[in-house]
């Protein structure tokens, strides 16, 4: 199990122990965190499981691919962190990562 | 059933005479029928009508059949029946992965929440027109009145095309979908490709920033789409997002005239909305699709055999006993996770996040300007639209005016 935090936008935050494996979108549903929706169930087709990640863990563990960035276009309030948790594979480098979660994913 | 034949490998036992624009008559509650037949008839059986069908009957199967976008195909037709070769497929609905998911992405990229966010403010604006339009009047046929002008109309803007073909188009969409002879449901698609025809080529010479442009001009392994494929897309686009969001709203105002308590406790608590339209998409689900079987295989304890054809009711999900508690009772905090009204895996309905914005401004600017409506039995009450997207032929509504004078 990898431990993370989703936090919410309004700061309130969800520890989970998630399985490695599987993607973030799918801890965050199994584990009723609000603010990730994925509508679409993890097909990349509806930008409803946004989530912001460091950056550097998030080229580390998984650089972002040409499909995702180019869904990312659909979702509100995309930074340079943005990505879409159904295509994040959860892996033993995120121990302890903190996945923050946007105001809003519609 | 006497002239229908019935393929050697379904069993008698597992046969049943449905029709599914038959099953009920018009003043029958369609759910109703759905009801007794989900909870009376196997998982799985026969229909020998509309070219012969292996029905899903429940709710459990549903969510095993719908992920299955291999074993049950899309692409030789998602109709019931199947579209004669004359009319171009409906597109992206009607093609397998990987064709499939690359033609999704103009549609899903304008469906997305930041394409949703953009159309919002113009939503509310029509809704209140038109609810504005109607409040003083004390009386309305609801579908005609309202359900279907919405969404036509919202849809008319995401594509840039002109408002004033409204009606025609309406008139055009509910005959290819609810016309009650086949010939005349093909007669009103073949129409419907002719007008959007047009506007294709224009658009592929003139491109604008709206969603027939992105479709049309889009490569897909680098090639440009044909023109019946461009054809094929836009108008399974316009059905798909008129007739089911409408449909989805005539049951929403039909609840709601029916239950004064659900009506007040959402006018007085509008930030429920959200839960209860789940709530109601679960109770009310309404698309009905067909499935190709692509080999043979043993589905629910039966033997299908490749090219037979199955039948994916969403209504049946909702009402399965079997898996909701007092399925036909509507409870707004149900909070229903995982219905079946948007369907699931792959061809998952690229509309949902349009769909239930379209239905929660309905409900909140409905709710603040007639919070108080009942059925109008005097104008014959509720017909009832079976086939393969449910929804209702008339809703006359009625309430009483001094509530609304302050709009006048």
């Amino acid at each position: 199990m990898v431990r993370l935090t989703f936090l919410e936008h309004d700061g309130k935050a969800h520890v989970v122990e998630a399985v490695e494996g599987e993607t973030l979108m799918r801890a965050a549903l199994d584990n009723n965190v609000p603010g990730i929706v994925g509508e679409c169930g993890g097909e990349l087709a509806c930008a409803t499981c946004h989530c912001y990640l460091d950056t550097a863990l998030s080229e580390a563990i998984e650089p972002i691919g040409n499909d995702e960035t180019a869904m990312l276009e659909g979702a509100l309030d995309v930074t340079r962190e943005s990505r879409l948790s159904c295509q994040v594979l959860i892996s033993k480098r995120m121990e302890g990562a903190t996945v923050r979660l946007p105001l809003s994913q519609t | 059933m006497d002239n229908l034949t019935i393929p050697a490998h379904v069993p008698q036992d597992l046969v049943r005479d449905f029709d599914i624009f038959k099953f009920v008559s018009e003043d029958e509650d369609v759910y109703l029928g759905w009801h007794r037949q989900v909870n009376a008839w196997p998982d799985v059986f026969f229909t020998p009508h509309a070219g012969g069908y292996w029905v899903i009957n429940s709710a459990n199967l549903m969510d095993l059949a719908f992920p299955e976008s291999e074993l049950f195909s899309s692409k030789d037709g998602i109709g019931i029946p199947a579209s004669p070769a004359e009319i171009p497929p409906m597109l992206p609905i009607e093609a397998d992965d990987p064709y499939h998911k690359a033609l999704r992405f103009p549609l899903n990229l304008a469906l997305s929440p930041k394409g949703v966010n953009g159309l919002v403010s113009y939503a509310r604006e029509l809704a209140v027109r038109l609810i504005e339009d109607i409040a003083p009047r004390g009386t309305c046929e609801f579908v005609h009145d309202f359900s279907l002008k919405m969404p036509m109309e919202l849809f008319l803007r995401l594509v840039d095309l002109p408002p004033s073909d409204r009606e025609y188009l309406i008139s055009l969409s509910n005959t290819a979908i609810k016309g009650s002879e086949q010939d005349l449901r093909f007669k009103a698609m073949m129409d419907m490709n002719t007008y959007i025809s047009k506007w294709v080529i224009e658009r592929v010479e003139q491109p604008g920033d709206d969603l027939l442009s992105a479709i049309v001009n889009m490569t897909i392994d680098g090639r440009k789409l044909t023109h019946t494929e461009r054809v094929g897309y836009m108008t399974t686009a316009m059905l798909g997002g008129l007739d089911t969001v409408g449909g989805m709203m005539a049951m929403s105002a039909r609840h709601l005239a029916l239950h004064p308590e659900h009506r007040h406790f959402l006018r007085d608590h509008p930030e429920a909305i959200p839960d209860a339209i789940e709530e109601i998409l679960r109770r009310y689900a309404i698309s009905t699709l067909a499935r190709n079987v692509t080999r043979d295989t043993e589905f629910g304890g039966v033997h299908m055999k490749q090219g037979d054809r199955i039948m994916l009711a969403t209504p049946v999900h909702g009402v399965d006993e079997s898996r909701w508690d007092d399925a036909l009772e509507v409870r707004l905090d149900r909070k229903p996770r995982d219905h079946m009204a948007f369907g699931k895996g792959t061809h998952r309905c690229p509309g949902a996040i349009l769909a239930r914005a379209e239905l929660r401004i309905f409900l909140e600017e409905w709710l603040e300007r007639i919070p108080d409506f009942e059925i109008d039995d005097s104008k014959g009450g509720v017909k009832w639209e079976t086939g393969s997207v449910l929804g209702l032929k008339a809703l006359p509504l009625v309430w009483k005016k001094h509530l609304t004078e302050s709009l006048a």
